[in-house]
């Protein structure tokens, strides 16, 4: 199993003035969006991590959750996916703590629903991402 | 070694994102803060680093490619081959020594038979000879094969060929030459030009062009391939006889052939094309006059400047001055038709005895007024001629490959074509063409460092530093003799193409002394004096070979006695004597200057004279003689 060094909330994230990276989903009108604080990040980078498929960023091709493929598997059962995708969430995000991940095929739309509900480590606040 | 990569700024993508991440940190650290993996500013980051990536590979692979020694690209080493003086190939073709054979009749001169020479016949170069097994491989020769002449290096072979049953004298004789030959097939193909056009080029349609053989426009006029387009002169053989020239013609029996140089304006360079086929490019002259009158002089230079305030503000462009033919003239209005050779393979390697279909020949008799001769037997003369090959062809194959062109590349490029050191000088003189005139043996010395202040005005200006280049021939008979006039003409000829221009180079005869060996030994007993005395004079006789002797090389009696002693020669017990002595006197054969052996002798080493001269053993049957003594 891979590990990380531990990554701690930057005590800059409590400083306003002082931005820590960029918000997806790009604005229309500045494009870039400056994130102030941690939660957001995170949020911005689990979601820049969910839509990368793996092969996408060059020199880095195990990087990112590799969710289209999963619209094409001829399977409902995603137990499997759900171990990968935590395990490799456990290894790019070691600042979270998945308190759920769900995965919801929606057969009469076609659509691959998945939740994920985690919290920042040292944070006591719970976050939704809902991707579709 | 090729596979060296070539990191010209040593910029990869990882160093690329390290180098904006220190950035970012650098000039927006309120802005910018995380640098993790799935950031989406890490992404834009990356993309980045991955663009510097990309373009520091090709200006790494563009600065690798102009390296020889790791360039990659054929056409990127053809080039470098061109720019350094080889010439690559797309395809090899095999190369053979052919016999040519003749029958000449024979002439009765006092009851004695010999060879009638004046039917002997001359076939021009460009003989087709056909392969027997695959008779779609055709050999051309690319010497013309002259049976009158007979040297050292390009012998005639003559042997009895029939025997008049009734007279019981020999009725035809059968001569056989060497020639060299080259398998393809000989094309040609025409290009019409209008109006000139500077640095005009063609291409050849075929891909596997060996060479071209010539190019004859119109209006007749032949134009010369040369090695670049600033070359202006080519060597030009003609016949050695009075027609040519009425003093030189008298050494035509050892050199049928002058050397000449011949400025040539019609002129072009060919070059193989990433498509493997040859173009040929020609010069920038567009202007029908002379040299002379368009060269740059203080007449011509800024005529016409009549709105200049002065000549001396005048702005002038010297490219103007390639309107001269110094690169050649550009072809205009006319059609030219190049004749080259195409084919190879590895198809072209035919065995032995196997080019033998006589294809196309063209012969001419050696006599000057061919009319006087029987026509009859003149005809049956002209269809005895027959070719043969003694050793298979080889050489055949596909061209040169990458790794190929680099390393012929890297072997060709120290020669340059110049002649700088003494060796350059000595191996030029020694790589004259037998036909020529024969180059046997070279040195190159400063009269100076001999002490010598005479000089030849025939052949050199007054010049103190001046370097004298001695210079041997072989006779019929492979005996030193000294280089005739004509010789020295064509050397002269030869060697002023490769020579640094302020070089001056008087050609001498060397001095060859005759020497004779004596020597003693004691057999074993138990073996046969008679057998291990030849074995000594083989020995001796080795030696002695005069292929293995060069001007100015000391005898050493040491090494002379060793070779004749019990290490070398079973059988031999001991050396009891050696000794060499001076052989000269031209009415015995020998050289006209004698040798005090003696006096040259210290140490047990005889030296040659401070004069450049070689020691010869001119007649090895009679002049080394030993015997076997007992106690």
């Amino acid at each position: 199993m891979r590990r990380r060094i531990e990554y701690t909330v930057d005590s800059s994230a409590r400083n306003p003035n002082r931005g820590l990276g960029i918000k997806l989903p790009f604005n229309t009108h500045n494009v870039f969006t400056i994130n102030y604080n941690t939660k957001d990040q995170v949020k911005s980078n689990l979601t820049n991590y969910m839509l990368t498929n793996k092969g996408e960023r060059p020199f880095n091709p195990e990087f990112g959750a590799d969710l289209r493929k999963l619209l094409f598997d001829q399977t409902y059962d995603f137990t499997n996916a759900k171990e990968v995708l935590l395990d490799d969430l456990g290894l790019y995000f070691p600042m979270i703590t998945v308190n759920n991940l769900d995965f919801t095929a929606d057969l009469q739309r076609n659509l691959l629903n998945i939740k994920l509900d985690y919290s920042i480590k040292k944070d006591a606040d719970t976050i939704l991402i809902q991707i579709t | 070694m090729t596979q060296k990569d070539i990191k010209y700024i040593n910029k990869d993508f990882t160093s690329f994102k390290e180098a904006l991440v220190e950035y970012a940190k650098s000039y927006f650290p309120t802005v910018y803060n995380d640098f993790t993996e799935a950031t989406p500013g890490n992404m834009f980051i990356e993309m980045a680093s991955y663009v510097g990536d990309v373009l520091s590979f090709y200006v790494d692979k563009q600065t690798q490619e102009n390296f020889l020694l790791f360039a990659q690209d054929k056409q990127n080493l053809m080039s470098m081959a061109y720019a350094l003086g080889y010439k690559p190939k797309v395809v090899s073709t095999a190369t053979v020594d052919l016999n040519v054979y003749q029958q000449i009749p024979a002439i009765i001169n006092s009851s004695v038979a010999s060879p009638d020479y004046s039917y002997s016949l001359i076939i021009d170069k460009e003989a087709k000879v056909k392969s027997f097994t695959n008779s779609d491989v055709v050999f051309v020769t690319q010497d013309s094969v002259d049976f009158s002449f007979s040297s050292s290096f390009d012998t005639t072979d003559v042997s009895v060929f029939q025997i008049n049953n009734s007279t019981n004298q020999p009725e035809y004789y059968l001569l056989k030459k060497k020639v060299k030959a080259i398998a393809g097939t000989i094309k040609s193909q025409d290009f019409t030009f209008g109006t000139a056009i500077k640095f005009d080029s063609v291409t050849l349609q075929d891909t596997n062009v060996i060479q071209i053989l010539d190019i004859i426009d119109s209006d007749g006029n032949k134009w010369y391939e040369v090695p670049y387009l600033a070359q202006n002169t080519v060597f030009q053989e003609v016949k050695n006889n009075e027609l040519n020239d009425p003093f030189l013609s008298q050494y035509n029996n050892t050199t049928p052939y002058l050397l000449r140089l011949k400025k040539v304006s019609r002129r072009f360079v060919s070059r193989y094309n990433e498509s493997s086929q040859l173009s040929i490019e020609f010069g920038s002259g567009i202007s029908g006059n002379p040299d002379e009158e368009i060269l740059p002089n203080p007449d011509n230079v800024g005529m016409g400047l009549i709105d200049s305030i002065s000549k001396v503000y005048a702005a002038y462009d010297p490219s103007n001055f390639i309107y001269t033919k110094d690169y050649g003239l550009a072809p205009n209005n006319t059609t030219l038709t190049v004749r080259y050779i195409v084919g190879g393979g590895a198809q072209t390697n035919v065995p032995s005895n196997d080019i033998s279909q006589v294809y196309e020949v063209n012969t001419t008799t050696v006599s000057l007024n061919p009319t006087t001769l029987n026509q009859g037997l003149l005809g049956y003369i002209q269809r005895s001629v027959s070719f043969n090959n003694d050793a298979p062809s080889s050489g055949g194959g596909d061209g040169d490959t990458v790794e190929d062109i680099r390393l012929k590349t890297m072997a060709s490029f120290p020669t340059q074509l110049r002649n700088v050191t003494k060796e350059d000088h000595i191996i030029r003189a020694l790589s004259m063409p037998p036909k020529f005139g024969t180059v046997a043996k070279a040195y190159i010395t400063q009269d100076l460092a001999l002490g010598q202040t005479d000089t030849m005005p025939d052949y050199i200006d007054n010049n103190p530093l001046a370097l004298s280049l001695y210079v041997l021939s072989y006779d019929a008979n492979k005996r030193l003799t000294e280089a005739s006039l004509a010789v020295k003409e064509n050397l002269k000829n030869y060697i002023s193409q490769y020579k640094i221009m302020t070089d001056a180079i008087a050609i001498k005869n060397a001095y060859y002394i005759n020497i004779g060996i004596n020597f003693d030994v004691v057999v074993l007993p138990s073996y046969n004096s008679r057998e291990v005395l030849n074995q000594c004079l083989n020995a001796v006789r080795d030696y002695f070979n005069i292929d293995k002797w060069q001007i100015n090389q000391p005898i050493l009696l040491s090494e002379l006695t060793n070779i004749i002693s019990c290490g070398n020669i079973k059988g031999v017990q001991s050396v009891i004597k050696v000794e060499i002595v001076n052989k000269y006197g031209e009415v015995n054969g020998y050289s006209k200057y004698g040798y005090d052996i003696k006096g040259a002798t210290k140490n047990n080493i005889i030296y040659p004279s401070l004069d450049p001269s070689i020691f010869e053993v001119r007649y090895p049957n009679t002049d080394i003689y030993g015997r076997v003594v007992t106690y």
